[in-house]
């Protein structure tokens, strides 16, 4: 167990639930102060929920959170000078121009970052005189991030900052935000991109159905998960082959079967396991896919099989 | 916070109602055709009125139609305009952006109740402009108890309106709700016409309506009443004025306990 002051954010044991849907399950982390820190999972495995709990959105209806020191809902109003919040869902009047949105949140915090760098990091320097509700999806989720970090916070909550971003302004945001971190500045977000959560994130929690399914550094997870390799064989040039056969090769931790191709896990000799097995099948797969291991593979065994669009809120 | 956060979401929010037509329209535009379209029609007829316990001095129509105009701006402001715009915040999720900044709470009423107080008070100087420059209207009564009984009005219609859609999610239902009960009041009030034609029923119905209570407190302190002047109720002004205070401080507890921020 860390010092406390040396926490961000501390959730001991949350648990929301929805009607008969337990939405977060007994779920507890730390984020240390200075972080970044990435929540990954599928939809409904309860990202949403928990960032909202520890803002003070949602009441938990067990466990406690502590960020920096405070309680989000006792200590609310020395709360929420600490804090910036992005929300998922939008919270901008429509008819609200961007550079009126800008002045007025700014306007209520003690401290603020100017406008003019957020502006131009962000690349809203041609929006600021347009309405909110005339924005594309892009530069709309642009426009909460710069609302978010406009009052200086210590720390920034961010839900999903760069889904709909093009792989620019996703690239922009990322770096932009690094250097605020480096200047002390900690940031928990949420993200559906796992190599966005291995580039830039400290350390990840990766969820499922409400729990942690795993959490450290991503090159940790990635190490600790046995996972050295990833081969994608078609499945119609392996003839009678089929999971079971290749689940038995040694080194294979896992075998991923959709309608045209198995994917295969393993550790690092994975590749040449696999086609020492072909060859003595007398098996020519044609084209093969192989690649070194990453934070997806360590997703895709967390999360089992899931649909990633299904699941709950 | 600085201090400039609450004028700067006032600022804010007249730039938004300045860009929603329809508020603009019912609250500015509709209030002065009306005016002009009755002061040229019916506005040189001249009536008696009772200022001061069997003390009647002749007045013109065209003297009174600002006032009862006034009235039911507060109201249409009060339970649709205002009703309107808080149940799109919390359509849009502005309130619940707002709830995770430093912004109090008292700030997210007390701006649009100003913006409100702004868009009355212009539409009643156009009003005072055109009645005085067109009409040549008379005012007999003291601004200040005017000012007084049209604040009390537009709380009691603000905190009707705000009491009745704390819980709605929907703008359509919160407009339809608006006029559901603006509807009625403007006709049984006396603002579309004279009480004293109306059925018996619809009298009694009328005289306990907040805007039949506003109609006769603003008239009649314009036209120089005092407070122990019968209205059309039946009942002294003071009780008009009363009354609406008595409904302001219920439906603000009632709005306060229902409020729902999503």
């Amino acid at each position: 167990m860390r010092p406390t002051n040396a926490l961000a954010l501390q959730v001991k044991s949350l648990r929301k639930v929805y009607g008969d849907v337990v939405a977060v399950d007994d779920l507890s982390f730390e984020v240390e102060r200075g972080s970044i820190f990435c929540m990954i999972g599928p939809n409904g495995a309860g990202k949403t929920t928990t960032i909202e709990c520890i803002e003070g959105l949602r009441k938990p209806d067990a466990g406690s959170v502590v960020v920096a020191g405070l309680d989000p809902m006792a200590d609310r109003a020395r709360f929420v000078h600490t804090i910036g919040v992005q929300l998922q869902d939008v919270g901008i009047p429509p008819r609200m121009k961007v550079r009126e949105a800008l002045r007025l949140f700014a306007s209520l915090y003690r401290t603020s970052i100017s406008q003019s760098e957020l502006t131009d990091e962000l690349g809203l320097d041609g929006s600021l005189r347009k309405q909110y509700g005339s924005l594309s999806g892009g530069q709309k989720r642009r426009v909460n991030i710069a609302l978010a970090l406009v009052g200086n916070p210590e720390i920034a909550f961010l839900d999903e900052p760069t889904t709909g971003l093009d792989p620019e302004y996703r690239f922009r945001f990322w770096e932009y935000l690094k250097r605020q971190n480096s200047r002390g500045m900690t940031i928990v977000a949420t993200t559906h991109y796992m190599e966005e959560a291995r580039e830039y994130c400290d350390e990840v929690l990766l969820m499922n159905e409400g729990r942690v399914a795993a959490s450290g550094p991503p090159e940790r997870l990635i190490a600790e998960s046995g996972l050295a390799a990833r081969v994608v064989l078609p499945r119609a040039t392996l003839g009678t082959l089929g999971e079971d056969d290749l689940a038995a090769l040694p080194g294979v931790v896992h075998v991923r079967t959709t309608e045209t191709s198995f994917y295969i896990y393993g550790d690092g000799n994975l590749v040449g396991d696999v086609s020492d097995f072909l060859s003595e099948r007398g098996v020519s797969p044609g084209v093969v896919e192989a690649r070194p291991a990453n934070l997806d593979d360590v997703y895709f065994l967390a999360v089992g099989n899931q649909d990633p669009q299904g699941g709950r809120k | 916070m600085n201090s400039t956060a609450l004028g700067r979401l006032i600022h804010t929010e007249l730039l938004l109602v300045a860009r929603e037509p329809a508020a603009v329209f019912t609250s500015v535009i509709l209030p002065l055709a009306i005016f002009l379209a009755l002061g040229f029609s019916v506005g040189g007829v001249e009536i008696p009125v009772d200022r001061d316990a069997g003390v009647v001095e002749m007045f013109h129509v065209r003297d009174v139609l600002l006032a009862g105009n006034i009235a039911w701006v507060t109201a249409i402001f009060g339970i649709v305009s205002l009703p309107q715009a808080l149940v799109a915040f919390r359509q849009h999720g502005v309130f619940r952006r707002y709830r995770v900044t430093p912004m109090p709470s008292y700030m997210l009423i007390a701006a649009p109740l100003t913006v409100g107080a702004v868009v009355i008070t212009a539409s009643l100087a156009l009003m005072l402009v055109v009645g005085w420059g067109v009409f040549d209207i008379r005012f007999a009564g003291n601004a200040a108890l005017v000012a007084l009984a049209i604040f009390v009005s537009y709380m009691a219609f603000a905190a009707l309106g705000a009491a009745v859609t704390a819980r709605i999610r929907n703008v359509r239902t919160a407009l339809g709700l608006g006029f559901v009960f603006f509807a009625p009041m403007y006709v049984l009030s006396g603002s579309f016409g004279p009480r004293e034609t109306f059925p018996a029923a619809l009298r009694v119905v009328g005289d306990w309506l907040p805007l039949t209570h506003s109609y006769d407190l603003l008239t009649f302190l314009w036209l120089g009443g005092t407070w122990e002047v019968e209205t059309t109720i039946g009942t002294p002004i003071w009780f008009s004025f009363v009354y609406l205070g008595v409904l302001a401080a219920a439906c603000v507890a009632a709005a306060a306990r229902l409020f729902r921020w999503d």
